[in-house]
């Protein structure tokens, strides 16, 4: 699963997801992408399951791009634990997303295999996502 | 370009975030600047403009018609769009000199099969979407084709040098640079790949630490 390889503090605040997507809010890569409508964390078993989906679909052939990555620590106390004692040790990690980011984008498939790929890995999200083309792409549709 | 298309503008008089009326009531900001043209503020219907858009794209020239300016001929230069609905917010009209030439990005079209991708062999990697084109504005190609049944071998690719360009003009992309190639299917399944153990990410601040204790 994606995690950083290293990381300048080991802990991080929770924060605050407001506004949309400004950057990464158009297919650039492949033909056709998974664009979240929603604004999330997404951990790095959820980034790792929707990549799995689209695989398996696709079966041999198409090119995939992951274009979030989970960076960002989240911290979880053990079960059964009083609280207090400081916080908790680092549990996984999640990429924060905004309405309007692409997350997946696909190239090199046939139109109804990306869209069928792709809603796949929608359903491996746990926000609302649409599929979107590439703007020429779109246009020659 | 066979006929030329027309859009019919208004110059615009509400700038800055006051444009979001303009939206609200279906009418879309823009701007022209160019050669020999100051920029200008116009406003014009957004339904009008996607049917326009969907003909002409990016390479197709435009004819202006705005009320005390005559002759303005543009091509659609940039477009902002709304991160999530997609909406057509905001465009740029490029004005040209009809007899001066200009540099556009050209769609690059994929026509023809190749036997390998067809039987699922390799994969098509488009490596450039878009082709600069120099030429006079009426005669700048709306996409340009390129054949793939050619490749039949993981060896051959098509670079900007095997293109010819149907029309008038020169293609200003560097011409060693790849347009398409094959590369090999991967295998079946590659999930076995991801399965890595799983280590805490290391520290920065530690190793540098530990590099100045090293130091000293």
């Amino acid at each position: 699963m994606l995690m950083p390889k290293r990381v300048k503090y080991r802990k991080q605040q929770r924060g605050r997801t407001k506004g949309m997507a400004q950057r990464g809010n158009s297919v650039a890569f492949g033909d056709y992408g998974l664009m979240a409508l929603e604004a999330t964390w997404i951990t790095s078993r959820q980034i790792e399951a929707a990549r799995r989906a689209i695989t398996h679909h696709v079966k041999r052939g198409g090119k995939i791009w992951i274009r979030v990555f989970p960076d960002k620590p989240v911290t979880a106390k053990p079960a059964e634990t009083r609280m207090g004692s400081g916080k908790g040790a680092v549990d996984h990690y999640v990429a924060v997303v905004k309405p309007g980011r692409v997350m997946f984008e696909l190239g090199g498939v046939r139109p109804e295999v990306a869209h069928e790929a792709l809603g796949l890995a929608a359903q491996k999200m746990p926000i609302k996502c649409k599929i979107i083309g590439r703007e020429d792409v779109e246009a020659s549709e | 370009m066979a006929d030329r298309l027309k859009l019919d503008l208004e110059e615009r008089t509400l700038i800055g975030k006051k444009v979001n009326r303009l939206r609200r009531a279906g009418i879309l900001p823009a701007t022209v600047y160019g050669k020999g043209v100051s920029p200008l503020a116009v406003q014009l219907n957004a339904r009008t403009f996607a049917d326009t858009y969907r003909h002409a794209g990016r390479t197709g020239l435009i004819d202006l018609n705005i009320p005390g300016k005559s002759g303005i001929s543009v091509f659609i230069h940039a477009l902002q769009r709304h991160p999530v609905t997609r909406a057509i917010t905001h465009v740029d009209f490029l004005a040209v000199d009809l007899r001066t030439e200009v540099t556009v990005d050209v769609p690059v079209h994929i026509v023809g099969e190749s036997a390998l991708v067809k039987h699922g062999d390799a994969l098509l990697n488009q490596v450039l979407t878009t082709l600069e084109v120099r030429a006079l504005p009426a005669d700048i190609p709306s996409f340009v084709e390129v054949d793939i049944s050619g490749l039949d071998s993981f060896d051959k690719a098509i670079h900007v040098s095997d293109i010819q360009l149907q029309s008038k003009g020169a293609i200003v992309t560097p011409a060693d640079e790849l347009v398409v190639s094959l590369t090999q299917t991967r295998a079946e399944e590659e999930e076995a790949a991801a399965e890595v153990t799983e280590a805490e990410p290391e520290l920065v601040r530690e190793t540098r630490e530990e590099d100045e204790g090293e130091n000293d």
